[in-house]
């Protein structure tokens, strides 16, 4: 670099970080726009784009700068309220994410199945070529069964790329074999809102995090898992030294490091926990009354459910029963906790009742805001529903939630969990905007939306394949077509050992299998055919993130090679699949997406940005009723308060760096939300029009649960039942899996980057010290771990990131050589049906 | 000096109030890491290395610095990398 560029180059890096030091880290969002001089910094040719980071959840935005085709450095957004400027070291290596070497830029196809499971038998093809096969594999399959094809998705995939395919799927091939990776993350959480709530969102923000005064972790490693977040988890702390966090864990980790106080305890007992801690408030009269009676009703559920590890589960008579409950009264719902003593929560975890006793009193004291943030270990849990329904439990009880500073938020793993897999309905049981298949007015609704005549969606009123059982299915060789797009699932799903056919690969091998990605991955090894896709900035498209915050990235660099928009693919295949097929009378394809592709010049009618936006406009129509004369008769009548979930039109979110749902348009201007439910002003972030429409002024809390029904959110009691499987003579470990700062996922873009391989290149066993004594392992040492799923081989570590108790190790699950799910079980939550990836029972042997 | 290549970055560290000036010497002695402004808890710091790899492995190691509880990365210009 030149010196006057480097000069220059600088003082800018010290301008952006001193006002990012000065303004935003402890939650005061006073940073001025930098645009201005940054622009000034900018040569001529150097392009400045908006964008949103391409890792986790937290959903922080990122300025792009581009130069002759390249990004040439990426800043923190001071503009996005997410992340107010901050980003994680993660954000070094956005741009070399887009640049490693051995990026696909070409289709493939592979001629020989033999050659599956192989880094080789892939060849160059043309699109035309591929699509051709693509389609005519999946229209086969279609005319001929179509519960033999699926679509497996991602919270990765952009937001009208992820609508634009559950049309595809649920209107165009009438089928709801369609579900995103979320369900390996999100479900229990999503199920957990829609019991509770009926409706599925959290109803604080970030902004809860510089507001609180006490931060309780359950089952979290925000450290690890979402540094921005926790950034501002210290930032609070340290502001303010009566500030305290409480971390709920099975293992320390980098997330233990903050807190003031560790309760360990054993797999699958928090629920013992959670229930002691309410049974405590009650017993205690240490629960707020007022807001009890205003705003809560009781439930209890049926129990005993078992576990869903056999194939069978759903269809049995108690897989069919787990959704049902009943209406209690509150003293046969304390009288259900009474059980759940200090002692006897004690004695199932293994934490001290003292320190239970004092996490309760956290609770009591109204004097002081409560932040419960949980994530992975509480949703991949074999009672992962029932664990988020006692979190509730604890905050309805005390009056704290939807409140600044006091509430229960769940955080989610990926950028677009929210805005695409679950916002337009990217699961096998579920339209856009909250509506479910199975609901005669949700299907009514949503083919007013989509112009369809009045029935047709009914064909797709059951429930199609979830995420396990699309697996377990091609497995067993019962599904011909699988297509997946944004996601790894040959590393990523549990029991790999089963759904990659180790001994039989006839399921696999049969199927033919399209994957849409960026980079080689493992799936890539079991594709018949391969669509290299565009990446991130090389195309527009928009995330929802963690907090209801809706942000547009804009395309700022072309795709590599032959390397194409997903959404282009997207069109390619569902207009040779339906070539032929009518809807009410007209080209099914042109009904469905006629108004932003050109079937007949192969290419859209516009550019990318008049593409989304028009996308947008119709998706925004399922929370804009009145956009939609149909759709908002259907609204009135049936009552589905459709504007509840507000979008706003899509230059808002260009405009303003991103905007939190509901968007209300308030003299021309529309105004997000940041805390659902509590009344106040809208220009303070407060929903104050959600509540006068729907809800109530001058409740106890200033909440109106308006969302739910009789708006009062349900408590349900939930017993604790034991994990799966618990620790044996032949198994005597608990294993649980995660992610670790430096690798996102299964590492298919992290670890394309040779520094962050360097900084944690293997996934290693973290291991007690202790433990390793005992069976006379060290650090270093390779060891087999086996469980009733299968087996693989790695390496010990007693200095890794977590420090797990006796009896107990942990290993991230990036690495594909080491595959650490060919160990996992496949048991699943039976309400969310989303896997326990934290408590297989293991063997450790050295080898 | 002008051909050499430098990815240019920008962090703040925060670190634990009492240990702020001990955290900002022990930064100032890395190589390419200057210290610019200490404001409160927070340190603004520029690195400078010859690749986003070199800077990343830099940066990383700010956290084994006692008293150092955060990274926040605010900039990264790596023209010299990817043009």
């Amino acid at each position: 670099m030149e010196l006057t560029r480097r000069l220059f180059v600088k003082t800018t890096a010290v301008a952006l970080a001193s006002a990012a030091a000065a303004g935003t880290l402890a939650g005061c969002s006073s940073l001025p726009s930098t645009s201005g001089s940054k622009k000034e910094a900018l040569p001529a040719d150097t392009v400045s784009t908006v964008g949103v980071c391409r890792f986790c959840g937290c959903g922080c935005g990122v300025i792009v700068e581009s130069k002759d085709g390249k990004v040439v450095s990426v800043t923190g957004d001071p503009e996005n309220g997410s992340s107010r400027g901050l980003n994680c070291v993660k954000g070094y290596y956005l741009a070399n994410a887009l640049y490693g070497e051995d990026r696909l830029t070409c289709p493939l196809i592979r001629d020989d199945k033999a050659t599956k499971g192989t880094p080789e038998g892939l060849r160059e093809a043309t699109w035309d070529e591929a699509l051709d096969l693509v389609a005519s594999k999946l229209r086969d399959t279609w005319k001929a069964d179509k519960s033999r094809l699926a679509f497996w998705g991602s919270g990765q995939q952009p937001i009208v790329e992820g609508y634009c395919q559950a049309k595809f799927w649920k209107a165009g091939l009438l089928s709801n074999n369609i579900d995103p990776n979320a369900r390996l993350c999100m479900a229990s959480a999503v199920v957990g809102f829609m019991n509770v709530f009926q409706t599925d969102e959290p109803a604080g923000c970030y902004a809860d995090i510089d507001e609180t005064d006490t931060f309780v972790t359950w089952g979290a490693n925000m450290a690890e898992a979402h540094p921005m977040l926790y950034s501002r988890l210290t930032a609070r702390k340290l502001a303010d030294e009566n500030v305290r966090h409480y971390d709920v864990t099975t293992m320390t980790t980098r997330t233990s490091a903050s807190a003031d106080k560790v309760l360990t305890f054993r797999p699958g007992s928090d629920i013992a926990i959670a229930n002691a801690i309410a049974n405590y408030l009650i017993q205690n009269d240490k629960y707020d009354k007022e807001f009890v009676a205003a705003h809560v009703q009781f439930k209890q559920g049926t129990e005993n459910i078992g576990n869903a590890t056999d194939d069978g589960y759903d269809k049995s008579d108690i897989g069919q029963a787990v959704d049902n409950v009943e209406p209690i009264d509150f003293a046969a719902f304390a009288k259900r906790l009474e059980p759940y003593t200090l002692q006897y929560a004690s004695e199932i975890s293994g934490v001290p009742a003292e320190d239970i006793q004092e996490l309760a009193e956290v609770f009591a004291d109204k004097s002081r805001k409560v932040l419960s943030l949980w994530t992975m270990g509480v949703n991949q849990h074999n009672r992962g529903t029932w664990m988020n329904h006692c979190i509730y439990n604890i905050h309805l009880l005390t009056g704290r939630y939807a409140l600044p500073g006091d509430g229960a938020f769940s955080l989610t793993g990926q950028p677009t969990a929210c805005g695409t897999a679950r916002e337009v309905g990217t699961f096998s049981h579920r339209l856009p905007a909250d509506l479910v298949v199975k609901n005669p007015d949700h299907r009514r609704y949503t083919e007013a939306v989509w112009n369809l005549p009045e029935g047709y969606l009914d064909a797709i009123e059951a429930p199609g394949f979830h995420t396990v059982k699309i697996f377990r299915e091609l497995s067993k060789g019962n599904i011909d077509f699988l297509w997946s797009a944004h996601n790894n699932w040959a590393v990523s799903m549990p029991n790999l050992t089963r759904f990659l056919g180790k001994g039989d690969l006839k399921g696999i091998n049969d199927a033919f299998i399209c994957v849409s990605e960026v980079y080689p991955t493992l799936s890539t090894q079991y594709a018949d055919v391969v669509l290299p896709a565009a990446m991130w900035v090389e195309r527009e498209g928009a995330f929802g993130n963690g907090e209801r915050r809706t942000a547009v990235f804009e395309k700022a660099i072309d795709p590599p090679g032959e390397a194409k928009w997903d959404l282009w693919a997207m069109m390619e295949i569902a207009k040779r699949t339906l070539e032929g097929e009518q809807i009410d009378g007209q080209d099914a394809f042109e009904r469905l997406f006629g108004q932003w592709y050109d079937a007949a010049a192969s290419d859209f009618k516009a550019d990318q940005r008049e593409t989304c936006k028009s996308i947008w406009e119709e998706y925004r129509t399922f929370s804009n009723p009145s956009l939609n004369e149909r759709a908002a008769a259907i609204n009135e009548s049936a009552k589905l308060k459709m504007e509840a979930k507000q979008l706003a039109p899509y230059e808002e979110y260009i405009h303003n760096h991103g905007l939190t749902w509901p968007v209300r348009e308030v003299n021309g201007e529309w105004k997000p939300t940041l805390w659902r439910f509590c009344d106040g002003p809208q220009e303070d972030g407060f929903d104050q029009y959600g509540v006068e429409q729907y809800g109530d002024h001058d409740m106890p809390g200033g909440v109106s649960f308006y969302k739910s029904a009789d708006k009062k959110p349900s408590v349900v009691f939930r017993p604790y039942e034991p994990p799966a499987e618990e620790p044996s003579e032949e198994y005597p470990f608990w294993f649980s899996t995660g992610r670790l700062l430096e690798h996102w996922h299964t590492g298919s873009m992290t670890r394309r980057i040779p520094e962050l391989n360097r900084a944690l290149p293997e996934a290693l066993l973290d291991m007690n010290p202790e433990d390793c004594a005992a069976l006379g392992v060290a650090d270093g040492d390779r060891v087999r771990l086996t469980s009733r799923f299968g087996t693989c081989d790695i390496t010990v570590s007693t200095a890794g990131r977590t420090r797990p108790p006796r009896g107990m190790v942990f290993a991230p699950f990036f690495a594909e050589e080491t595959l650490i799910n060919l160990v996992v079980q496949d048991t699943y939550c039976p309400l969310s049906k989303e896997p326990d990836f934290k408590k297989t029972c293991v063997s450790i042997e050295k080898i | 000096m002008e051909d050499e290549k430098v990815v240019i970055s920008s962090l703040v560290v925060e670190a634990l109030p009492d240990a702020v000036e001990a955290v900002a010497e022990a930064l100032a002695q890395l190589e390419g890491v200057e210290v610019h402004e200490i404001n409160d808890y927070k340190i603004v710091v520029t690195v400078e290395a010859p690749s986003t790899g070199a800077s990343h492995k830099m940066a990383s190691r700010f956290v084994e610095i006692p008293g150092v509880l955060n990274v926040n990365l605010i900039y990264v210009n790596f023209e010299d990398e990817t043009l």
